[in-house]
This record gives structure tokens, sequence and C-alpha cells, in this order.
């Protein structure tokens, strides 16, 4: 489904934000993407959306490479994107937003996808009409995951889910993500919340100042008491909450 | 009843400003550029309005032939002006926008000639007396209320009801992201150059109704004036430009009556402005 080889990307001024990268993420799989603050997972996220130079190296997707693609295609080809901090239309209202989420999906479709994000989230059913940008944290999150799914995508990338909100809310988001990963949404998870992704994804690589330090399977890293502290840098192995 | 009259004047007026500042408050929210040859289609408009006109006698046709010739100007004017250096910073744009505004003044001086154009038989010269008041109003300034007020309404609609009107707004709060969904955030700055162009040319048709009169320099005044108004305003909305734009009027008709033995129109113009600007820097409507 998607494939790094050699991934170099970064930004002006010669800052290399990842080198070397190699990962692949197979169809349906649920791929995690973990490290310490400026590890470089929020550019490799949106190097694969187009928003961050690609330097060496190839992103292929589903068979085809995206390099030189515009941004404006790679929806289209089955690429959605919640990024880190969300990035709502703050201006726009809930359904706005959502239709701007189904920006390529044919007007005729839109309302089914739109009464699913409904189901998934009954809470923004009831703030139709309500500005994002007046939403709760937790609301927005729910609307930045609505607007991403209105785009029927074949991979959904989400940049930090959890941050900031509260554990009830963070369980209801992953729960829609496991009922869309059930019908065969293939999804990478960039997560500052490590236990709950190690439990909820099917393989992880750990990033360090722009380099791959550790790839494997969830459940190995899972069994591992001592992996956080040797790959995370956090003191005490049990506990990762922030 | 002299209030009435002076508050209707400052209104018409008023809405000149408005149909010219929409463009630029419209190309500033977009590309965070000061997009001072906007001015130029404005006049370009007066005079495509006039010539149209007097060609085929009417002024219906004229004015729609007018703004779509003068919205597709507009587009090319950022295909070629300021597409290239968008990724340079913003004075580049604004030194770009300065020059071609001055060239456009030269250029309709030789296609056009130096000594202006006039209806050969203005239209909209009746007048109409409102509501049996007696108060009179000429039909070419109740078509300036009336076609400031469609405008509005139009691009309200435009803007809420429509897909490519919500595209637009979510491409004016974050470009990338709203390409991220898959928006042609090409084909929405296309859009916005060809509807606030085509608004100014509307405006200069208009002008050219009230003074019966085009010249090559009838855009610089106005320039000036519609980014006053932008700041006044606050930079990039269209309600403080709607705000602005009246209110700018309005002062103009008030203080011609009561301090034109002082100060010309555009001084009074002005002297608001810097007054405005003293006590809210940020505008009308702008966040602090
Ligand atoms: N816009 C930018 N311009 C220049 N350098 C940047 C920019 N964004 C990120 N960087 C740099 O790239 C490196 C990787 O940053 P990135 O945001 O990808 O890390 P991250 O793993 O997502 O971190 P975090 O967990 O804090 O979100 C950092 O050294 C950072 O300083
Ligand atoms: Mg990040």
């Amino acid at each position: 489904m998607l494939e790094l080889t050699g991934l170099r990307c970064g930004y002006a001024g010669d800052i290399i934000a990842v080198q070397d990268l190699d990962l692949t993420v197979g169809e349906g799989e649920t791929f995690a993407l973990i490290g310490p603050n400026g590890a470089g997972k929020s550019s490799t996220i949106m190097a694969i959306a187009g928003h961050v130079s690609v330097m060496a190296g190839d992103i292929r997707f589903r068979g085809d490479s995206l390099l030189g693609v515009p941004v404006e295609q790679r929806v289209r080809r089955g690429l959605a994107l919640v990024p880190e901090g969300r990035r709502l239309f703050p201006d726009l209202t809930v359904v706005e937003n959502l239709q701007v989420g189904g920006y390529t999906i044919p007007v005729g479709r839109q309302s089914a996808l739109q009464e699913r994000v409904f189901e998934y989230f009954p809470r923004l059913a009831q703030r139709r009409t309500q500005s994002a940008g007046s939403l709760s944290g937790g609301e927005q999150q729910m609307l930045a995951i609505g607007r991403a799914i209105m785009a029927e995508p074949r991979l959904l990338m989400i940049d930090e889910l959890s941050l900031g909100l509260m554990p009830k809310v963070v369980d209801m988001c992953y729960s829609a993500l496991a009922q869309l990963r059930t019908e065969g949404l293939t999804l990478l998870l960039v997560e500052q919340n490590t236990d709950r992704v190690l439990k909820f994804a099917d393989r992880v690589c750990v990033l360090e100042s722009g380099r791959v330090t550790w790839a494997g399977i969830a459940q190995a890293a899972r069994n591992d008491p001592t992996f956080s502290s040797r790959y995370l840098g956090i003191g005490d192995p049990a506990g990762s909450e922030p | 009843m002299l209030y009435l009259e002076l508050l209707i004047q400052g209104l018409v007026q008023g809405g000149i400003y408005t149909l010219i500042a929409l463009g630029l408050t419209l190309v500033y929210g977009l590309l965070r550029i000061l997009h001072v040859a906007h001015a130029a289609l404005f006049t370009l408009g007066g005079y495509l309005g006039v010539i149209l006109t007097n060609a085929t006698g009417s002024l219906a046709l004229a004015m729609v032939v007018t703004m779509l010739v003068t919205g597709m100007v507009g587009m090319g004017v950022y295909r070629v002006a300021y597409q290239p250096i968008l990724d340079k910073p913003p004075y580049v744009a604004l030194i770009a926008s300065i020059a071609l505004f001055i060239a456009s003044e030269e250029i309709y001086r030789l296609i056009f000639g130096p000594y202006g154009l006039s209806y050969d038989a203005p239209p909209l010269q009746g007048v109409i007396d409102l509501l049996g008041s007696g108060m009179y109003l000429k039909q070419a300034e109740l078509l300036v209320l009336l076609g400031t007020g469609a405008a509005l309404v139009g691009l309200h609609l435009l803007s809420t009801r429509t897909r490519i009107g919500i595209a637009w707004r979510a491409t004016v709060t974050d470009p990338e992201m709203a390409a991220s969904f898959g928006i042609r955030t090409q084909r929405v700055r296309y859009l916005n150059f060809f509807i606030g162009s085509a608004l100014a040319a509307a405006a200069g048709v208009m002008v050219a109704l009230l003074n019966n009169l085009v010249e090559p320099t009838m855009g610089s005044v106005p320039s000036y004036k519609a980014l006053a108004i932008i700041v006044l305003g606050g930079i990039g909305s269209i309600r403080g430009t709607l705000i602005a734009s009246l209110a700018l009027g309005v002062i103009e008709s008030f203080g011609t009556i009561y301090l034109g033995s002082l100060l010309d129109r555009d001084a009074i113009a002005f002297a608001f402005l810097i007054l405005v600007l003293m006590w809210r820097p940020q505008g009308l409507l702008g966040r602090a």
C-alpha cells in the first residue's frame, strides 16, 4: 500500500528532518510511528501528504510514486490526513468542514458519508451549524477525523490523535478507527500515547533524530518491558502516560 | 431632509467604494498581496462600459460584457504579475503591483487618448422621486445602491451555499489543508481575481454613469482610498470592508457640506482614516 525507500525529507535551509527511512505499510495494516519530540514523525507524514519536500528516496503509494504528484491529486489516489494540531477550518461550520473533506466525492454520496461520521461521533451531529473554531478540543479532533473519513481514503494518516484529549474521547476515536479498520482501511498513526498505540497497531517503527532505531511487530514491543526506556527515553518503563 | 439626502449620497459613494474595495479584500485574504493594480481594472471597466454602450446602445449588454472581459483581464494579471512571484516576500508583489498600476495609466492614455471619453447619450440620468417624498435620486445612483446590494448578496450566497464558495473560504484559511482535500487552490485564486475584477469593472461603469466621464487617471484616487478602506475595515474582512466603505462615503458626504471650506473631499477622507486608525490601529473589525 505504502512504501518509503531511502526517504530523506526536510525544510528550507538544509534542515534535514528524516534520513534513510525505509518502511512499508501493507494493505489493511495499522502502522504506528513513534519516537521522542523532534524525531521527524510529523515531517514523514507531511512528506507523504506532499507538504514537506522530499530530498532523496521515493514514496510509493498503491504501486505508483507520489513524487511530483500535486498535493490535491493525492487525496484522489486515496490518501487522507489528520494533521498535527488538527488544522480544521475554524470559520467554517461542522458540516462545511465535512464538505471540504468530501470535496472529491460525488455530491450524491456525500450525505451517506456524513451520516456515518455522525454515527461515529453523535456529538458532531448536534453541532452541525456551529463553527469548528468554537468546538471543544475533543470535538475538534472528532471533526478532524470525520473530515478525513469524508474523503473515503484507502490510507488514513493521523498525527497525535490523543494529544490533549480526555481518555473517554480518545476511546471514542479509537473505536471509530477500529470499525474503519475492519472495513479494510489502512492506518498510519503517529502517537505520543505509546501504550495505547502499541495495543492498537500491528507494526511499529521508532524514529529518533530522523533515523529508525527500532522496527518490528507491535506485540514484540509491548512484551518487552525495557522497550520504552531504551527507545523512547522514558525512565519508567511501565508508565508512559503523558 | 438635507441629512437624509446627504446620507443617501454618502451611501452611493460608499457603494462604489465597496465594489472597488471588495476585490482588494478578497485578494488580500487569499494571497496576502496588496493589489494596488486593482484600480487599473476599475478604470478599464469604465472605458469598456462607455465604449461598448456607445457601440451597442445597450448599457445592460455593455455592463455584462465589461464585467466578463475585465474579470478575465484580472485573471491574466494574476497569472502574469503575481503567480510567478508568490513564493517571494510580499513587498515584491507590492512593487510589481504598483509598477503595473502606473504602467496601466500610460497604456490607457496611449490606447484611448489623453482627454477621456463620455457616453454619446448618457443612460440612466432620469430622476426618481423617492416614495413621493420630494427626495430625488438619479437612476444611476439607484443602480449603484442596487448593484452593491446585489454584489454583497451574491457573494454571500456563493460563499455559503456553493461547493466552490466553501472551497474558497477553506482556501483562505488554510491553503495547504484545502489542497490536501483535493481543492485546486490555483482555480480558487483565478475565481477570486475574476470576481474581484468584475466588481471593480462594474464600479467603473457606474462611476462613468455618475460623472459621464472616464479618463486614464480615474483610478488613482480610488486606489488610495480602497487601500485605506481595507486597512480601516481590518484587513481581509469582508464585513469590515463594507462598513468602512459606507462610513467613508457618508463621512465624505457630510464633510463636504460642513467642512468643505477647510478641506476638500479627499482630505476629509484621509483625515477620517488617520483619526480612526489612531483609535483602532487594527481597523474597525480587525483582531487586536
Ligand atoms: N517548518 C519547519 N521548518 C524547519 N524545521 C522544521 C520544521 N518543522 C519541523 N522542523 C524540524 O524537523 C525536525 C523533525 O520535526 P517533526 O515535527 O517532524 O518531529 P516530530 O517527531 O513530529 O516531533 P513532535 O513529537 O514534537 O511532534 C525537528 O528537528 C524540527 O525542528
Ligand atoms: Mg509532530
